[in-house]
């Protein structure tokens, strides 16, 4: 009785307005998916892969609780960032099959 | 001003200061980077235990060789190296366009240009570079 008077006196509440802006972290996990497929290799520069990941984990979510654009680029960010990643255990594996070989000089 | 417009704002003087610096201070040859004259040596881990080049192998280079105009040897080396840097004036151009839109000038470019600025172009766009850096890396490393 009391919320629906409350509600009169104040009016509706305002429309929610949905899917106008792009997702920040959507963004941020493209960039960072593909910066890290292209750098895993070259050394320890697997964090911008991970990242890209679980940053497009957490978009894919955000995108669709709030309704917001980016379900495609969070996806894109996980495809990258997954792809880097086993790029960079299929080379440790190889690397490790490689030394217990004895085939490996390094 | 906004945040989202200082955000623009700072990040593109960010970027063309960083670039000039680079422009400046850092030349490439096709075997090499030097930064103020002297040899920069780094050896990526993938090509030292395999002996193969990795997919972002003289990608360093190939910016450094396409910032400064050499944009057919930056391609040769590898794509991705001029992709980066054609992404990076592109951003600036773009955040650019918004804040002047924001401040009222260009209103009917930046409008033009959100049109085209859509999450589902984009990654098909960034797919096609991931293909395209893979083709190149594999082309490279298979012998033919």
């Amino acid at each position: 009785m009391q919320q629906s008077q409350a509600q009169m006196s104040y009016g509706a509440p305002p429309p929610q307005v949905r899917g106008q802006a792009t997702n920040t972290l959507a963004i941020l996990s493209l960039i960072s998916g593909i910066i890290g497929l292209f750098a895993c290799l070259c050394g320890l520069l697997t964090v911008p892969a991970v990242a890209g990941l679980v940053m497009g984990f957490i978009a894919l979510k955000k995108v669709q609780e709030t309704g917001e654009k980016g379900r495609e680029m969070a996806i894109a960010g996980m495809v990258t960032g997954g792809l880097g990643l086993l790029l960079f255990i299929g080379w440790v594996i190889f690397y490790v099959i490689l030394r217990m070989g004895g085939g490996s000089h390094f | 001003m906004k945040l989202r417009q200082y955000i623009y704002l700072v990040s593109s003087i960010g970027i063309v200061t960083v670039l000039s610096l680079m422009y400046r201070y850092v030349t490439a040859t096709t075997e090499s980077v030097y930064i103020a004259g002297h040899q920069f040596n780094f050896e990526c881990l993938f090509k030292k235990t395999t002996g193969i080049p990795c997919p972002g192998c003289w990608g360093t280079r190939s910016f450094i060789l396409a910032l400064h105009g050499d944009f057919w040897a930056a391609l040769q080396l590898n794509p991705i190296g001029v992709i980066f840097l054609l992404s990076l004036v592109v951003l600036v151009i773009l955040q650019l366009v918004f804040l002047a839109s924001s401040l009222g000038y260009f209103q009917r470019t930046a409008s033009v240009l959100r049109r085209f600025i859509e999450p589902k172009p984009i990654a098909i766009l960034a797919y096609a570079v991931v293909a395209m850096g893979l083709g190149h890396w594999l082309f490279e490393i298979i012998p033919h």
